[in-house]
This record gives structure tokens, C-alpha cells and sequence, in this order.
């Protein structure tokens, strides 16, 4: 047993080797094989004074590494490892250190624990009642600390730019997904553009010839159904021209008040020989539905879609249901209320999974077989209903199916009947100067106006309309197409009035770039309509601007 | 400089006038809008051009804002970036401190092995002064220690007076005498 009282004179005495070990490693102790203290260096006092001369180590501490070491005599079998202890009063207080057996220095049989406090944060200094002076010099822990500490915050630097970094790839991410999309409209619009310009003069044609048509057909005649049908095709051709068009937003909107039952009788006729024989259609209209806000040819060509794609929903056959219902709903924010009328498209089909209603109105977004769709449709009826203040609506389980609800701002004013077919032409007289370069239309035209009492002149292009004027020749209106070679329209009627002053003029065309006729800005004797029209529209605008005075 | 002088400096920036004027001052001086890294090694003149960008931004001369930056140093920054036990463990009293300079640096060298730290030696100390005799390569910093050593002074409790000479022999350097008294007998003004 070692005396205490003895050993703490002995540590006071101070001999050469305790001060150096003092010095060297101010968290000494030794421990002798009995298992008690023997002798501790002075910094314990401050820090755990239960570790004192005469405390035994097992009481005092917990021997974590090595492991399974039991009793002190074993100590010295592993004196050149690595020795983790921590302070039972304090586990998280560590020392790493080695044990040196007494015979190694000495002649003593103690073993004397040369090590200090590990910890691997600088931050932890203080929570142990330690200091950077507890290391001394020769001590690279202590500096080991301000290496750690160095490396945590370059991590946190890294982390914070990588957290930086991984935000500007998102958001380019999103950049370059919208930049897609713009090429893809743009895309959209110039094929269409492109498209439209032939496409409706050939529209023209096969509508126009089909009007003619009918004024000869007597109204029993058998062929009268038939030649019917080829204008509602045309019909239906040019809707889907003009469906590209305003998806690429190169088509303005009339936005009027239109009689939605007529309207919705009329969709009827067009979609009912489509559907074929597994699907039934019904429609339940209300006695009065009223009128709502919307372009007719985006009505038309909203409820094409959508039956269609019901009909698709349905391989196997089932029935679709329009329906047509009054809403009232109050503005967010405001007791303002908003009377909107639904237009509802209901199909018994295979409905949809979450996932494809949320990609439902992305441009070429389809879950048809290739070919069998673009992916235009429904982002189209989307788009149509932005463009006419309304919004849409979609509910869908998959094998219960599915409904659309169009949602229309609700019309106080009465329709004024937007059929154009149904007006008699009315009757003109004058001289028509007519500039168009594509034949098919450019006789359609001649022969319409012919028929309504007009004496036409044509040219097939500009300049022979300008040789036309520089004869002398006089015209009560001109009718001109926008995109001809040479000279758009435009440029043909402001190279005319510089010379003859106001000239009537109504400009045709299947499509045109020039914003100011695009969006009906126009001189008040000027007229614009989009090929292809009714004869009837045509000889309204013509008269129209005829009976105006010019000046 | 390494990158912690430069945090410290945006960090000063962004506390004293917020973090619109740092980005003017950042894009002033042509400094990316990016966090800088700890222990990556950046050119000088990063942080002179910060430091002019500010003077020229805020209209403070450069000499208050490197006073400035050296009390944010000390007062506010090494806390914040974890390296206050390196303080704390530098000295108990403020001479020992700055007798300890020295070694001070040296740990820190070990961390940053670019590092070019500066000398330090100290002469005259008396119970309340003492000269500080500061030998660096670097122009125009010597400022920035009156604010580390004014900053020394909150970690003390110390109004510390700082007045800053320049001597030429043996070895071109500055001396700093620091006199300081106990803050709770400063006068309240």
C-alpha cells in the first residue's frame, strides 16, 4: 500500500523526471499493479479531483480501449498500444495515451500513464474545463484541433457552395425546360403559320365551292346532305388550323356573346357521324341556358376535342354526356360573385391515374398510340379557355372515367347569332378590284361576287392590279389577299391610296404575320377576314365598307 | 490571404450595412457572388480591393474600416468561425496574450501552411502599457491591428489607447504602445 501523504511529499519534491513529465505531460499519473494511484500530475486537481493519489484506477476510470483488459497487471502486456480511458464521473472526457511499464524507466513496478485529453473539437475545449496551453508545444494535438476545426468550417464552406450550386442548377433547370417549351411553341407557330397560309386558301376553295353548291341545289335534292357534310369538314379543317394557331398564339379571339345551346346543337351535328357505333351520345340542356362569353370557333373547337378524346377514352365503347349547368362563385377576397356557366363532357371510359392528370394540358402530352395524336388537343382546350376568361375544370378515376367542366363567364346580353350560313348574301353592285394569286380562290372569289351582282376585275398579283389603277381604271372596293409575291396586301392598298386617296379595301387571307390586321386595328374602310369564310361574311364586309363613305 | 481573412471582411460588411451594400461592394471590387472557402489560399488583392470597394462604397476612410474590421476580428469573428478557444488559450491577462502572439500564429500556420504571418515582440511592459513591436511584408495592414488590438480590449474588458509609431532601425517596423485600464472605470459618455 502506498502511503498518500508520502507520495504527495515525494510529487512535491519535485525530482527531475517529475518535473519533466510535469511539463511534458501534465495529465500523468501512475498506478501501481495493486491498482491504486501512485502519483498524478498537478493539472488533475483542477479538472477531476477524485483522480489522486490513493484512489483506485477502477474506480476512477473506464479502460474502453483495449478492450477486455481486466486488473492493471495486464496493462503492461500492451504497452505499445494505444490506450483509451475516460473518467467515470465524466464519460465524456477522454484521455489517449500509453501505458509504460516502471521497469522500462525505473526500477518502480508501477505503470505510469503518459497521454492527455482527446477531443477532436476545438469548440470542446471549454465544455471539458480545458485550454489550448493544457497541449504544450511538443503536443501536436493541440494544433491538431485548429487543423480540425480549419476543415470543418472549409466543410461547411463547400456544403454552403454546393447547397449554392445545386439551386442554380434547379433553377437553369427550369430555365432550359421553359426555353424548351418556347422552341417548342415557336416550333408549333411556325409550322403552323406556315401550314395555314395554303391550307385555308385550299379551305377556301373546297368551302366556297360547296356554298356555290348548295345555291344550286334544290332543297329536296339528295346530294344537298352530302355537300353539307363536305362544308362541315371544311369546316372542321379550318377549326383545327385555327386550334393551331391560337396554341402557338398566332390567332386573335372574338370574344362575344354566343347562344350556347344553338351553339352546342350545332357541335352535335359535327361530332355524332365521328363517334361511331359502340358510343352513345346525349346531351342535357336546361330550357334555358342563356348566352356566355367565348369565340364560336374555340367553343367548337373545344367541344371537338373533348368528345373526341372521350370517344378515345373508350375503346370498348360507352356513352358521353354533355351537359350544361348555372354556377355561382365568389371572387377570392370579395363578396363579388361570378355567374359562370359549365359545360360538362362526361365519358364512361378508362379515366386517369394522378399522374397523367397532372401532365393533362402540357403541349404534346398524349397517352394515345403513336399516330393516333399529337398531344395538342387538351392543351389547346386549355389554352382556349384562358384566352376566353374562362377555366376548366378536370375530374377522373381511373376505369370510372372521366369529366371536363368548362367554365364560362355567363352573358347578360343576347347572342346576335353568330352563323354566317344562315344569311342570305346581300345583294351588292359596283366594281370589285379582286388581287389574289392563288387560282382556286381567285376564281371561288370572282364567281361569288359575280353571283352577287358585282363586276370583278382581277389580277393575279399586285403589280397587275397597280397596271390596273395606272390605266385608269376605276373600283368601288378592292378585295386583296396579305401574303402575295412581290407585295403584301397592305403595301398594294397604302401604294393605291397614295395615288387615289381612301380606297375601300377588304383583305383575305388564310394567315398573316402583320399584327396591325391580325388584331383588327384597321382603317374604318378597311375590313380583314380569315380565310376560310363564309360567302355570306364576305359580302357583308364588302357592302359594309362599300356604303361607307372613305373620307 | 486565406479565405477566412475575406469571410471575415463580408461578414463585417454584411453586419454593419447589410447584404445589399456587400454585393455592391463584392461587385465593385469584381469579387464573384460566391461563399468564400476557409482554406483556400486567394490573391491580396481580393481583400485590398474588397477593402477599397467598401471605402469607396460607405465614403469611410480605409484606415477606420481596417480599425473596424480588426475589433470585429477579434470581438465577433473568431467566435463565430470556432476558433475562440485559440484565443482564449493564447493568454490570461492581455500581456501574456500579446507575449504569445507569436506562438499564436505559429498554430495557426500549422493549419494554413500558406500562411505569412507577422512578428511580434514586446518591450516596456508595465502594470498598465507596454510596447508592441509589429514586423510584417504586408503594406497598409497596420491599421487593422490599432482595431485588433482595441478588439483585445472587449475580450479583456480592457479600454485599451492605442497610439501606433513608425521606426526604421534597427528594422523598419511599427510600434504600437498600448495603455489600457479596466472598462467599468471608463468614463460613461
Amino acid at each position: 500500500m502506498i502511503d498518500p501523504a508520502a507520495a504527495s511529499a515525494h510529487a512535491s519534491r519535485r525530482c527531475p523526471e517529475v518535473a519533466v513529465l510535469q511539463e511534458l505531460f501534465p495529465f500523468y499519473f501512475s498506478v501501481a499493479l495493486s491498482g491504486e494511484i501512485a502519483q498524478v500530475g498537478e493539472r488533475w486537481g483542477s479538472i477531476a479531483p477524485e483522480v489522486k493519489v490513493g484512489a483506485r484506477f477502477d474506480e476512477v476510470f473506464e479502460v474502453d480501449r483495449p478492450s477486455g483488459l481486466l486488473g492493471v497487471p495486464r496493462f503492461a502486456s500492451h504497452a505499445d498500444e494505444i490506450f483509451l480511458l475516460r473518467l467515470r464521473s465524466r464519460p465524456n472526457f477522454w484521455l489517449r495515451g500509453q501505458f509504460i511499464p516502471g521497469e522500462r524507466v525505473s526500477d518502480s513496478s508501477d505503470l505510469l500513464f503518459a497521454g492527455g485529453p482527446w477531443l477532436t473539437k476545438l469548440k470542446d475545449l471549454h465544455t471539458l474545463g480545458l485550454e489550448l496551453r493544457d497541449f504544450p508545444p511538443h503536443d501536436p494535438r493541440g494544433d491538431l484541433l485548429i487543423v480540425l476545426q480549419t476543415q470543418e468550417s472549409t466543410l461547411a464552406d463547400l456544403s454552403s457552395l454546393t447547397a449554392r450550386l445545386r439551386e442554380e442548377l434547379k433553377h437553369q433547370k427550369a430555365l432550359e425546360g421553359q426555353l424548351r417549351q418556347i422552341q417548342k411553341m415557336e416550333l408549333v407557330g411556325r409550322f403552323a403559320g406556315g401550314m395555314a397560309h395554303n391550307f385555308n386558301n385550299i379551305l377556301m376553295a373546297i368551302h366556297g365551292y360547296a356554298a356555290l353548291s348548295l345555291m344550286r341545289l334544290t332543297p329536296g335534292d339528295p346530294l344537298r346532305e352530302w355537300v353539307e357534310q363536305i362544308k362541315s369538314a371544311a369546316d372542321h379543317a379550318a377549326s383545327l388550323t385555327r386550334a393551331l394557331l391560337t396554341l402557338s398564339r398566332q390567332h386573335p379571339m372574338k370574344l362575344m356573346p354566343l347562344d350556347l345551346a344553338k351553339e352546342l346543337r350545332e357541335i352535335q351535328q359535327l361530332v355524332m357521324p365521328l363517334l361511331g357505333e359502340r358510343v352513345r351520345f346525349s346531351m342535357d340542356l336546361p330550357p334555358s341556358v342563356g348566352s356566355v362569353i367565348a369565340d364560336v370557333s374555340a367553343l367548337k373547337q373545344m367541344m371537338m376535342n373533348l368528345i373526341i378524346n372521350a370517344r378515345d377514352a373508350m375503346p370498348q365503347g360507352g356513352s358521353v354526356t354533355v351537359g350544361v349547368a348555372t354556377r355561382v362563385r365568389k371572387e377570392s377576397g370579395t363578396d363579388l360573385e361570378r355567374h359562370l356557366v359549365e359545360v360538362s363532357v362526361t365519358d364512361t371510359g378508362v379515366g386517369m391515374d394522378a399522374k397523367t392528370k397532372s401532365q393533362l394540358f402540357e403541349p404534346f402530352f398524349t397517352t394515345k398510340e403513336v399516330g393516333k395524336g399529337l398531344g395538342l388537343g387538351l392543351s389547346t382546350v386549355y389554352g382556349l379557355m384562358q384566352q376566353c376568361g374562362g377555366s376548366i375544370e378536370v375530374e377522373s378515376e381511373v376505369g370510372k372515367g372521366t369529366t371536363f367542366r368548362l367554365l364560362f363567364q355567363r352573358s347578360s346580353e343576347a347572342a346576335s347569332g353568330s352563323s354566317a350560313a344562315a344569311r342570305p348574301a346581300p345583294a351588292g353592285g359596283g366594281r370589285v378590284l379582286l388581287v389574289e394569286d392563288e387560282p382556286l380562290v381567285r376564281n371561288l372569289l370572282q364567281q361569288l361576287m359575280g353571283r352577287a351582282g358585282y363586276e370583278v376585275a382581277v389580277a393575279a398579283e399586285p403589280a397587275a392590279a397597280l397596271d390596273l389603277i395606272k390605266r385608269g381604271e376605276k373600283f368601288d372596293v378592292m378585295v386583296t389577299d396579305v401574303q402575295m409575291p412581290g407585295m403584301t396586301g397592305p403595301q398594294l392598298s397604302a401604294q393605291i391610296e397614295a395615288t387615289l386617296g381612301p380606297m375601300p379595301t377588304l383583305f383575305v387571307s388564310g394567315h398573316t404575320d402583320d399584327p396591325v390586321l391580325a388584331q383588327g386595328a384597321i382603317a374604318p374602310h378597311h375590313r380583314y377576314l380569315q380565310k376560310p369564310f363564309a360567302p355570306a361574311d364576305m359580302m357583308a364586309a364588302i357592302a359594309e365598307i362599300a356604303r361607307k363613305p372613305a373620307h | 490571404m486565406y479565405g477566412l481573412i475575406n469571410k471575415a471582411v463580408e461578414g463585417l460588411i454584411r453586419s454593419k450595412f447589410g447584404d445589399e451594400v456587400w454585393h455592391r461592394i463584392r461587385s465593385r471590387a469584381g469579387v464573384p457572388d460566391e461563399p468564400f472557402i476557409t482554406s483556400q489560399p486567394y490573391d491580396d488583392a481580393v481583400t485590398y480591393g474588397l477593402v477599397a470597394a467598401a471605402s469607396e462604397e460607405t465614403g469611410i476612410p480605409v484606415d477606420d474600416l481596417c480599425e473596424a474590421y480588426g475589433r470585429y476580428w477579434n470581438s465577433v469573428y473568431t467566435e463565430e468561425a470556432g476558433y475562440g478557444p485559440l484565443l482564449h488559450g493564447a493568454g490570461r491577462t492581455l500581456p501574456e496574450l500579446l507575449r504569445n502572439l507569436n506562438h499564436l500564429h505559429t498554430r495557426v500556420k500549422i493549419s494554413y501552411s500558406q500562411l505569412n504571418p507577422p512578428g511580434f515582440t514586446v518591450t516596456d511592459e508595465t502594470p498598465r502599457s507596454l510596447n508592441l513591436h509589429y514586423y510584417s511584408d504586408r503594406p497598409g495592414i497596420a491599421p487593422l491591428l490599432t482595431g485588433l488590438l482595441k478588439g483585445l480590449g472587449d475580450h479583456f474588458s480592457l479600454v485599451i489607447d492605442v497610439t501606433r509609431t513608425r521606426v526604421e532601425t534597427p528594422a523598419p517596423h511599427d510600434v504600437f504602445h498600448l495603455t489600457w485600464k479596466p472598462r467599468e472605470q471608463a468614463p460613461s459618455s
